[in-house]
């Protein structure tokens, strides 16, 4: 593998989630109580920040989606939305779509393979650059609209020890 | 440059601000500091006094919040919210409530500083001498006095190795001193804090081994898994052909089956060690409680999950194995023992508390060149627990637990310990076959 083509599938893999990040116009297919398949667009799902400034407990839970839901009823256009359930005892209850399968993959398994193949003699700057920008964009899809930590374990964890092992690699 | 100097001389305290404020910035902080000492040579003076001072600052606050309830905002201050709670040192309440049962058989208590009850008879999932001690005591006073008699205990061998470091290393030492794993043991005060303080003298000090052979045993009979450390030990006379007379090699064979015998006794037995398996994923370590996590996502076997995970590690460990720096990590026995421990902690299911075990290496860590090696002890220290994703600033998660993620810095740690160890092996073969 040539340096340009690792730059290339980088950019590659940051390109597609900023379209996915930048997809609220786009429209799912979901199934409704009664069965009936249903259109919903992304951008219905209400901001958390709306609700910033409503003065009570706020909790959120998770709807966990699985990959085939995620690729064949397209709601991986719509991870990290979070739509407003009820109201319970003063508490505002809220649901986020999330898959927490995707989110390992996406987070931990695709950089640990690429960084896995890559030979040590292609290791540089640009490369730690890369897994840097890559896991931040991640993190942004995944927990900039649910209002999470971007630096949580996940992100700062993994790609700070790819890139230090990189960066004392190539020194 | 002088000024540079004194400016960085100040900037170095900025890790113990951030302590008393909120514990994650600590952590980030101390991390983003050890990884420049490390890489940058640092010409700085640094007043041991007052790292000593902090810490002991650190270790009385966390004391006298965990005696006085009106301290609460301070005892979960110093406390990750992953595994903060309102109990004080619940872990060893717990253990003397259970000998308490043993000796009345009836009664009630509420866990200090909590609203829970617990009842009688509660056994102690620990080793079997837990089951037979009857002692009639006051809870309270009894959690007080053995979490300051430990916690001066932390400070006294703190001290001791302090003593032999420089003033960079010791500035290291006392940031890992109250690193994530440490506060997660001292906030639980879980006994296996008076394990780990009893290896120090049992595997560095003892050099009898009749003295070392009934001290691990006794320990095996509080909890269960010091026994591997005979194993261990004997691993280690096979492998470099230490050089014994007749009554120590047959007192190695006699331990070694005892320690066998035991664990059978212990597995057979159905003793409830075999039934935990921690696994949540924001206060865990282990490729077991890992596996475990992506069965549940995944839906995978859970066989299946383990396997990719250890050719995950060893992937990795192919991978550092390149240009390595040898650190004769293994070549002293008591490293030898207590490394191989760890290793088998990280292929189970534990606590991040047990992650504390590492400290006992500090001074063998700090002082090797392999840096990788270096990178993945600290970030690993430093990230178990690590930082979770909500922290209350728009709302509350319910399910912090949720989010399942590997502990990549951890299996760099592995992969380096266990090419140490091949390297250890393939030397020591060399060195016999000729």
């Amino acid at each position: 593998m040539k340096i340009y083509k690792l730059h290339a599938l980088f950019l590659t893999l940051i390109l597609i989630f900023l379209t996915l990040l930048l997809s609220d116009t786009l429209t799912i297919n979901v199934l409704n109580k009664i069965g009936q398949t249903e259109n919903i667009n992304c951008f219905d799902y209400e901001n958390m920040k709306d609700y910033k400034k409503v003065d009570a407990k706020k909790r959120s839970y998770f709807s966990d989606q699985n990959l085939k839901s995620l690729i064949f009823e397209k709601k991986i256009f719509c991870i990290g939305k979070v739509s407003f359930k009820n109201i319970q005892l003063n508490t505002y209850n809220f649901e986020i779509i999330y898959s927490r399968s995707l989110y390992l993959i996406l987070a931990q398994i695709i950089p640990i393979i690429i960084f896995s193949v890559t030979p040590t003699r292609l290791y540089n700057k640009f490369l730690i650059f890369n897994i840097i920008c890559y896991e931040l964009v991640v993190q942004v899809l995944f927990n900039f609209r649910t209002g999470f930590n971007l630096f949580n374990s996940v992100s700062i964890s993994t790609s700070l020890i790819l890139c230090l092992y990189i960066y004392e690699k190539q020194k | 440059m002088k000024n540079k100097n004194k400016f960085l001389e100040i900037l170095i305290y900025l890790p113990f601000v951030f302590l008393f404020l909120g514990y994650e910035y600590f952590l980030i902080s101390s991390l983003i500091f050890i990884l420049l000492i490390i890489n940058l040579n640092f010409k700085i003076k640094i007043n041991r006094i007052v790292l000593k001072a902090i810490f002991l600052i650190f270790i009385t606050t966390r004391l006298l919040s965990g005696m006085i309830l009106k301290l609460n905002t301070v005892w979960s201050s110093l406390s990750q919210k992953n595994y903060a709670t309102d109990g004080r040192f619940i872990d060893i309440q717990d253990i003397f409530w259970s000998l308490n049962c043993n000796a009345l058989s009836t009664g009630e208590f509420i866990i200090f500083g909590t609203n829970i009850t617990i009842n009688c008879p509660r056994p102690v999932p620990y080793g079997p001498l837990f089951d037979l001690i009857r002692f009639e005591n006051n809870v309270l006073y009894s959690t007080l006095v053995f979490s300051t008699a430990t916690l001066l205990l932390v400070y006294f061998v703190y001290l001791k190795v302090g003593k032999c470091l420089d003033e960079l290393n010791f500035y290291i030492l006392t940031l890992c001193m109250m690193s994530p794993p440490i506060n997660f043991l001292i906030e639980r005060m879980n006994f296996d804090i008076f394990i780990f303080l009893s290896f120090i003298p049992v595997c560095f000090y003892i050099k009898n081994n009749y003295l070392k052979f009934f001290l691990i045993l006794f320990l095996t009979l509080l909890k269960i898994y010091p026994i591997f450390l005979i194993i261990f030990d004997l691993i280690y006379v096979v492998v470099t052909r230490e050089n014994k007379n007749l009554k120590d090699k047959i007192f190695d064979a006699f331990s070694f089956f005892a320690a066998l015998i035991y664990l059978l006794y212990i597995s057979i037995g159905g003793s409830s060690f075999t039934e935990i398996l921690p696994s949540r994923p924001d206060r865990t370590f282990g490729l077991l409680s890992e596996a475990i996590n992506i069965n549940l996502i995944f839906g995978f076997n859970k066989l299946l999950c383990y396997l990719f995970l250890f050719n995950l590690v060893l992937l990795i460990a192919l991978k550092t194995s390149k240009d390595f720096y040898y650190s004769q990590l293994f070549s002293e026995k008591s490293t030898h023992s207590i490394i191989l421990l760890f290793l088998m902690f990280t292929f189970y299911a534990n606590y991040d508390y047990r992650m504390s075990i590492l400290l006992i290496l500090f001074p063998k860590i700090i002082k090797s060149k392999n840096i990788i090696l270096k990178y993945s002890y600290f970030v690993t220290l430093f990230f178990s627990p690590g930082i979770i994703h909500s922290y209350n600033f728009f709302f509350d998660m319910v399910e912090n637990n949720f989010m399942i993620y590997l502990d990549i810095p951890l299996y760099f740690l592995i992969a380096c310990l266990l090419v140490e160890y091949v390297i250890f092996l393939k030397l020591n073969f060399q060195k016999t076959s000729n």
